[in-house]
């Protein structure tokens, strides 16, 4: 017998008539959606669009002219904010949808020219001088500004990226490891402390009901931030315990915060940087013992078999709350 | 032939299904309550980042066990043959924890499951092919040999446990194999090669096409989609004009003078710009969407081999224009497909089916479900729940 799912509990009396005769009219349906796929190619080709400027401007740099550049820029920029402007929606303290189905790709545009805007005249004019911070927390603000009014958590992800670096660090993953001098105790300590204010801000965005879905972009890097700068730190200066205790604090606070909100993915980071820390510390101590090797083994054998326990019953972990 | 019960995979079907139209609020909460009750299924489903997280610890854990097993130094002064011979015993153990786990845990798609999986039969593969070794070294073709090993095992995991990686590298397999044998037969079965996969691609594309909307092979309709998609890309690299030429000079060590061009050459132009206009048309009309995806990303590695050989244009430029190009169509395409066209739509589907819920079989008698015991593990475990935001 074959039968489709609606069918099935339609018989079963599960649903009823009308039910069934809606959902029966929509899987009969005959559009076929190319929804995602002309996503995923607007964003190749703004991508595209926007990188290959940057190379012919950074190529032809000496032949255009540059007023000529610099007033295409300004032009195209122009565009896409006025473009923004028109079929802006009106601010609301919530999730505002987006108007157009270009809306958000317009828009990622528009800051993208804007940064080579800003580096095209830094670089020929030296506008900015010396004053770095200054060249990078003028992008910050306006990627701040233009997330909130326009609602786009992409272009809040580069504002804090921007905060980041005006904090002395480049957010960007590829770099974290390479990109920065991470002797610099100085800079573990900022990156930590900037972790908790953005720790601050999702708090506050929660509380204060303002642009609540906007606090997942705000934890997300700041406890990446967090967590990683104080491993790095464990592993770099000599006050390990100091870092062991902020690894493990926010350790506990964000499991309880996974636990409060049923939130899969902190249980599931927060466990990882708390095993990798305490793998790191069990090495370190256990590195002269004999039989390190058949010890280290063992090591991995247990803790993993016991996470693994833990994650097989998480469900009564996140619900025993409730 | 199954590793889970097909009863509970359908109950999970019916409940995942009955889940978006309680989205959707096409159904009230009590009516899902309802459904719930009486398909309430006993699977381990966590969320994908509990899987993650899980898969990860199940490597580490097992390969540990491995290692401490080797730090005693058994296999200090042994030959590759006892060395096979323990990896396939330790392969069957993994294997029989895989078992364990299901049959005991209920696990599904649970990262315990997909790492035991994907372990063990690395485990069973490499122990056969070091347990071989002596007899394998002394053939003209190890790497056939190899292959021809992996393949049972990569079918016989994609099958018992419906698994979808499996499924695809059984397929690369099986191309794999092809392509050496016939690397081997001679000047005239080398410049066959691009047709014959052509061939293989084409016969096995339409037999998954036919078996995707089996009734009897319902439950392996997401490896059918895979092979659907996978021997699509094959059939075009297959003829592809970068692809055959790099590999006709690589593998084949055939010379090409300057100016000198492979065999055919006009053939394998003409099926680089044909091919992906074929699949996307097609994928369009027939409403196919592994072949409309792989239409337009054939499409992408054609625009690619024409710019390969072709074109003297600055890097910068290319960017530009092709950025430019893709942005102006898609925003046609939004515009004109909008709300429909020739019944194609570019809002977003209302996700309300998966593409072959219609046609969905419940062939499988359901039992009542009286007598079951309460399981507080009810529907997935409200794995719909934050993080991933």
């Amino acid at each position: 017998m074959r039968t489709s799912i609606h069918n099935l509990l339609k018989e079963e009396h599960l649903i009823s008539e009308e039910q069934h005769a809606f959902i029966d009219a929509k899987a009969k349906n005959p559009l076929f959606s190319i929804f995602w796929e002309l996503r995923v190619l607007l964003f190749l080709g703004v991508t595209l669009l926007s990188s290959g400027f940057g190379i012919l401007i950074y190529e032809n740099i000496d032949t255009i002219g540059h007023h000529t550049l610099i007033a295409i820029i300004v032009a195209l920029c122009g565009v896409c904010f006025w473009y923004c402007f028109k079929h802006k929606k009106p601010f609301s303290f919530h999730l505002v949808e987006s108007p157009t189905p270009v809306f958000d790709y317009i828009l990622l545009l528009g800051c993208l020219l804007f940064l080579t805007l800003e580096g095209y005249l830094q670089f020929q004019y030296n506008i900015f001088g010396e004053k770095y911070g200054l060249a990078t927390i003028i992008p910050t603000c306006a990627f701040f500004f233009f997330a909130y009014s326009f609602d786009h958590k992409g272009i809040l992800g580069m504002g804090i990226s921007g905060l980041a670096l005006w904090f002395g660090i480049a957010l960007a993953p590829k770099d974290i490891f390479d990109g920065n001098n991470y002797k610099e105790i100085n800079l573990i300590l900022s990156a930590i402390g900037l972790g908790v204010v953005l720790i601050v801000a999702a708090w506050q965005s929660n509380k204060e009901d303002f642009k609540k879905h906007f606090d997942f972009t705000y934890l997300n890097f700041g406890a990446h931030l967090i967590f990683i700068s104080s491993i790095l730190g464990m592993i770099n200066f000599d006050y390990k315990w100091a870092f062991v205790l902020i690894v493990g604090f926010f350790c506990a606070l964000f499991i309880l915060y996974a636990k409060r909100e049923q939130s899969f993915y902190f249980l599931l980071i927060a466990v990882f940087y708390a095993y990798f820390a305490f793998t790191y510390l069990f090495i370190l101590l256990a590195e002269n013992v004999d039989f390190a090797f058949e010890m280290f083994f063992m090591y991995f054998i247990i803790s993993s078999a016991f996470i693994i326990f833990f994650f097989l019953n998480y469900k009564k972990f996140l619900t025993n709350t409730k | 032939m199954i590793a889970y019960s097909i009863k509970a995979l359908l109950e999970l079907e019916i409940l995942e299904e009955a889940k978006k139209w309680l989205d959707k609020k096409m159904i009230s909460d009590d009516q899902f309550d309802s459904i719930k009750e009486k398909y309430r299924h006993d699977l381990f489903i966590p969320n994908i980042f509990v899987r993650i997280g899980l898969f990860i610890l199940t490597v580490i854990l097992v390969n540990a066990a491995l290692g401490l097993i080797s730090v005693f130094n058994i296999f200090f002064d042994s030959t590759e043959t006892v060395i096979g011979g323990f990896l396939f015993f330790f392969g069957l153990v993994t294997l029989t924890a895989l078992e364990g786990t299901i049959s005991i845990k209920k696990t599904y798609r649970a990262g315990i499951d997909d790492g035991l999986l994907y372990l063990s039969s690395f485990y069973l593969i490499m122990g056969v092919c070091l347990l071989f070794n002596d007899i394998i070294e002394t053939s003209r073709n190890e790497t056939l040999i190899y292959t021809f090993i992996a393949f049972p095992f990569l079918v016989a995991a994609s099958i018992r446990y419906l698994d979808r990686l499996m499924a695809a590298l059984s397929f690369g397999c099986f191309i794999l194999i092809i392509f050496l044998i016939f690397l081997n037969a001679g000047n005239i079965g080398k410049s066959l090669i691009p047709f014959i996969v052509m061939i293989f691609s084409a016969l096995i594309y339409f037999a998954a096409r036919k078996y995707h909307k089996d009734d009897k092979l319902h439950l392996w309709k997401h490896n059918f989609w895979v092979l659907q998609f996978l021997s699509l890309l094959t059939f075009y690299l297959a003829g592809n004009y970068y692809v055959v030429r790099e590999l006709s000079i690589e593998m084949l060590n055939m010379p090409l003078k300057t100016g000198g061009d492979i065999p055919f050459s006009i053939l394998f132009h003409i099926a680089t710009v044909t091919i992906p206009l074929i699949f996307i048309f097609y994928g369009g009309k027939m409403k196919d969407r592994p072949l409309f995806i792989c239409g337009l990303i054939t499409l992408a590695l054609s625009v690619l081999t024409f710019k390969y050989y072709y074109s003297i244009a600055p890097i910068g430029v290319s960017l530009t224009v092709s950025g430019i190009l893709i942005t102006v169509l898609v925003w046609l395409c939004i515009k004109y497909f909008n709300p429909s066209k020739y019944e194609i739509t570019s809002q977003k589907a209302e996700e309300l089916f998966s593409s072959d819920a219609e046609a969905l079989v419940i062939s499988y008698s359901f039992p009542q479900h009286d007598t079951m015991p309460k399981n507080e593990a009810g529907f997935g475990g409200g794995s719909f729940g934050g993080g991933g935001a």
